[in-house]
């Protein structure tokens, strides 16, 4: 059978196949560490993660249609038996609407626009999730082994009496009145929900009757829970987790005009989490960077508490490797794209030999990238001042043609030698080739991918990527970053008129792969601008950080700050500008830069933080991606600076200084090859 | 010629639809932007008629680097217009990204408000969210106006660079949320423009996954803005599946034209549609009138759009002339209180 189709087409998969298919695709490989157990056992768990890290893919299996797919297939439920039993119910804040809330005024009496606004978003909250148990409820209905597994009793009588109990008790404040049974709170509850998305469009005000019911956050969702435990349709000791998805999407509605955040819807649902009901346990997926400092809960003195109120489960921590532990990222990128791979008909052995490796093969040796750029102009990689010795440039020229890449690291050597004023060297101790020694290996490791970066620049020539190691590192964590690679590198490989079932006899050709990627890249490089909350100024900043980093790594002859693929800023300038600050941390919340914590070489600095282009970026601006030496150290002056260049700010905001010092990396304290603290 | 079965739905410039309008009782809602031709339409009318009663929304820049420039052209503007004849306390400033219920309670109120039997809307500066709004609310049926004009100038010129940038999130525009569950077959319709405002992203990665998708291109236009229309399409679908996606072409300035094209895309409202409003505003505003006639039920028509916050001051440049006299599409909505869409 030819199979012409694109595994990868679908980048969003989880959040648009049936529950079966999901079943057949969904990785287990998350789910193996004993995190992410937390979020099928009782407790309130705050899921944070950025864009494309598994987080929804994680959620979804706490649906009912999942689970009822897992109960009726041959695959084996992902997780152990004690996270096997539960139901769940849930609201994705964008996609119901919850976040129109922000757009309409409420005039009501004398009261607060802005706390009324709250109590109705709590009231809608609560009557949407309320609907959605009960459609829980009505999907297990119809499937009695599933339902019998779970121990559920869903019958008529049963929900009538269940109905109309609920329907009395105080917490809808006459909400409810006159259901007396199951059909009719079902259709009590839709006529509410559909009150409020007329009055979020526009169309209509709310009715008195749901003006003077606003309930408290989460009480009728604990009620409900309480009631069908009462009346024996969920057995006791079964969890109920609620999904609130989409909590970043809260930050929108509450910009103040001087660009900080009023927290108040967020805090609406630290009201939901914060009353330490084990009725009910609440599961909300997040971004990092909506978090907000005290976490108070609305209407309240108080804060949520970690550990006490809820735990966090940050997927991007879980994926990332520390000290003792290895990253779960390759083992969970080699197990989605086996599963892609093989739903597209492609069968691969995996048991000796990763599902990428096999396909992309192995990563080239920097020496072998170095041949590849310098084809046969040897000469054209050096750019040797004329007051050198000709044996020097001979041996150096020689060396290029066995080993450019050895011969590159050379010309660097001497020049930060000479560049030092120390004692003459003679050509013996050149020849003996010292940066190729295992003394220097520390040396000679920093600076592989500026002389790559050098090499090709001087060849006019693209750097490279491809193979499994490439493209996992390129992905940078994100499980999106890595499909969409894939999708460009599969869309080169059938476009050269192959089939997929070709691939497992023959690997992916390295041109292929490399296309792909630069193709991937400079998507991801557009996408930028489709982001919200300033996506085009983002777009333009890093057009102009990314061709600043690789100007200076290019012209850095010597190699002298082979860490400038990054920058640091100290913690002090940051505190100190807010603006830049805030600029920042939506480069990194919108996945355009990552940023770590470090301890910069001269103490007088301080704590500071360092920023690199999100992995993906590295091909379009020709940069090399791994994170090593000490970064570019900068300094509020420079990001202002390329703040305006970017016309992200204007050149007479007051802001910005109108007369800049001129920046250069010597005054850097940074130790190379004759650093005697080496 | 008006076949048998279809609806005069008058329009063409100023001067021909009004030549057989009602003279008196005009009052008109519009916006005053960066863009010279905002004030277009008033000054024009104001030379003939008069309006009874004006509301015009002063859309205040948000903050961008070109924030000064953009401020000091809206507030020319707003002189202009004062200058012209309108009063100042007819103008309502807001800031373009201001929550839409600051702009709905004034629009709310005038429409209340509102003694006069015909109305003009220009369309010319208001951004989409606005003028989708108050298209739906004047043509319910409660509303009384007898006869309602949209109108929109033509500008001599865009500007070059980016036209509009930093897009809100994908999203329903207010009053066009369409249905709760959307059914399984529904078609998307996009009105192709010169700014994609992160439209291609969200089809690469899958938003529409799974739908019929027709492309409006407007058609013919001059060529360099064709070209950008090819690029727009382009970037939208690099290797368009004939399956999934059809191209309608439209004359970018016939309305009636377009709500048909769109109409036969969704049967008339048997068949559910998402529109994406990235075309000319004449497209856009067919669009509107569709989406404001077949919105109820379950099969309700959305509209969903990233509407950008921050826009070129020089958007557009001057005011098309033909023989002297600006170029002011108008197009006859409800006559004698008879919607025309």
């Amino acid at each position: 059978m030819k199979i012409s189709k694109n595994p990868f087409v679908d980048l969003y998969v989880t959040e648009h196949v049936s529950a079966e298919k999901f079943v057949r695709i969904f990785s287990p490989i998350l789910v193996e560490d004993s995190q992410t157990h937390m979020l099928f056992q009782p407790g309130n768990v705050i899921l944070t993660g950025l864009q494309g890290s598994g987080k929804t893919a994680l959620l979804n299996l706490l649906k009912p249609e999942v689970f009822v797919a897992y109960f009726k297939s041959d695959v084996e439920w992902p997780l152990p038996s004690h996270c096997a039993k539960f139901i769940s119910a849930g609201i994705n804040l964008a996609r119901s609407s919850a976040i129109d809330f922000g757009q309409r005024q409420v005039k009501q009496g004398d009261y607060d626009q802005e706390k009324i606004i709250a109590l109705y978003f709590a009231d809608f909250i609560n009557y949407w999730i309320v609907d959605d148990l009960l459609n829980t409820i009505d999907i297990f209905r119809t499937e009695d082994e599933a339902s019998a597994y779970l121990g559920l009793r869903i019958e008529s009588d049963l929900l009538d009496m269940f109905a109309a109990e609920l329907s009395k008790n105080k917490c809808w404040l006459g909400g409810l009145e006159s259901v007396n049974s199951y059909s009719a709170l079902k259709e009590k509850i839709a006529a509410r929900i559909a009150s409020y998305r007329d009055f979020l469009n526009f169309n209509s005000e709310l009715p008195t009757d749901i003006q003077v019911s606003k309930t408290s956050p989460g009480e009728p969702i604990s009620i409900v829970a309480e009631l069908l435990r009462n009346h024996h349709i969920i057995p006791e000791e079964l969890p109920i987790f609620i999904k609130i998805d989409q909590f970043e999407n809260l930050m929108g509605l509450e910009k103040e005009e001087d660009g900080s955040f009023s927290g108040l819807f967020r805090s609406t649902i630290m009201k939901f989490i914060g009353t330490r009901d084990e009725r009910v346990s609440y599961r909300i997926g997040a971004r990092p960077y909506s978090y907000y400092p005290d976490f108070s809960m609305y209407g309240t003195d108080t804060s949520v508490e970690e550990k006490r109120d809820f735990q966090r489960l940050d997927i991007g921590n879980l994926l990332s490797r520390k000290e003792a532990r290895l990253s779960l990222f390759p083992k969970f990128c080699n197990d989605i794209f086996a599963r892609r791979l093989n739903e597209a008909g492609i069968k691969l052995n995996t048991e000796k030999r990763s599902a990428t490796s096999q396909v992309f093969g192995k990563r080239a040796s920097p020496s072998d990238k170095a041949k590849d750029y310098v084809k046969n102009n040897f000469q054209a990689i050096f750019k040797l001042p004329t007051d050198w010795p000709n044996e020097s440039k001979i041996f150096l020229i020689d060396l290029a043609e066995r080993d450019p890449l050895s011969a590159k690291l050379g010309e660097a050597w001497i020049m930060q030698r000479i560049a030092k004023k120390q004692p003459r060297f003679s050509f013996a101790e050149i020849a003996e080739r010292p940066w190729d020694q295992a003394n220097r290996t520390w040396w000679k490791k920093e600076r592989i991918q500026q002389a790559l970066l050098q090499i090709s620049a001087r060849r006019q020539q693209r750097m490279k990527w491809y193979g499994a190691d490439d493209v996992i590192a390129l992905s940078g964590r994100n499980v999106l970053v890595f499909l969409t690679i894939n999708q460009f590198i599969w869309s080169e490989y059938l476009r050269t008129g192959k089939t997929l079932d070709q691939i497992g006899t023959e690997s992916m050709p390295n041109s292929i792969q490399d296309m792909g990627i630069q193709e991937a890249s400079a998507f991801w490089f557009r996408k930028i601008k489709a982001d919200p909350n300033g996506g085009d100024d983002r777009h333009r900043f890093i057009n102009v950080l990314g061709s600043f980093l690789r100007t200076k790594l290019r012209e850095d002859s010597r190699m002298s700050y082979p860490g400038a693929n990054g920058f640091s800023l100290s913690e002090k300038d940051l505190g100190e500008n807010l603006f830049v600050t805030g600029f920042l941390d939506r480069c990194e919340a919108y996945g355009v830069l990552e940023t770590v914590k470090h301890t910069p070489k001269s103490k007088s600095r301080g704590q500071s933080r360092k920023w690199y282009l999100f992995s993906i970026l590295s091909p379009y601006f020709q940069i090399p991606n791994p994170h090593t030496k000490e970064p570019f150290y900068a300094n509020v002056d420079d990001v202002q600076h390329w703040l305006a260049e970017a016309k992200v700010i204007s050149t007479s905001d007051n802001t910005f200084p109108q007369t800049k010092r001129k920046r250069t990396l010597k005054n850097i304290d940074q130790k190379d090859l004759f650093d005697e603290r080496k | 010629m008006i076949r048998d079965d279809a609806t005069f739905r008058p329009w063409g410039s100023l001067s021909a639809v009004f030549s057989n309008a009602p003279r008196d009782n005009w009052s008109c809602i519009g916006a005053i932007s960066t863009e010279e031709r905002s004030t277009a339409l008033f000054e024009k009318f104001c030379e003939d008629y008069q309006f009874e009663r004006t509301m015009f929304f002063k859309l205040v820049p948000s903050h961008s680097w070109h924030v000064n420039q953009a401020t000091e052209l809206t507030n020319r503007n707003c002189d202009k217009i004062i200058d012209l004849g309108l009063e100042e306390e007819d103008i309502l400033p807001h800031n373009l990204d201001a929550p839409f219920g600051d702009y709905s309670v004034g629009i709310d109120r005038f429409l209340e408000e509102l003694e006069f039997d015909n109305l003009i809307v220009d369309i010319t500066a208001m951004p989409k969210r606005l003028f989708f709004y108050i298209i739906k609310k004047i043509l319910l049926p409660e509303t009384r106006i007898s006869n309602i004009v949209v109108t929109y100038t033509e500008p001599r010129d865009y500007g070059v660079g980016a036209l509009a940038e930093n897009p809100r999130a994908w999203a329903a525009l207010p009053s066009f949320l369409g249905p709760r569950r959307v059914p399984a077959e529904n078609k998307i319709v996009i009105g192709i423009g010169y700014e994609p405002l992160g439209l291609p992203e969200l089809v690469s990665t899958g938003e529409f996954e799974g739908s019929q998708i027709s492309l409006l291109f407007p058609f013919p236009s001059q060529p360099d803005r064709v070209a950008k229309n090819w690029k727009f399409a382009r970037d939208l679908f690099p290797n368009i599946d004939t399956d999934v996606v059809s191209i309608s072409r439209v004359d970018g300035t016939n309305v009636p034209e377009i709500f048909d094209a769109i109409g036969r895309v969704g049967d008339y409202g048997d068949i559910q549609l998402m529109l994406a409003p990235f075309g000319p505003k004449p497209v856009s505003l067919a669009m509107a009138l569709y989406a404001s006639k077949y919105s109820n039920g379950d099969l309700s028509t959305s509209v969903f759009y990233t509407q950008p916050t921050v826009y070129n001051p020089n958007y557009s440049l001057g005011v098309k002339e033909i023989d002297g006299v600006p170029v002011i599409n108008s197009y006859c909505i409800r006559m004698n209180g008879v919607n025309n869409y």
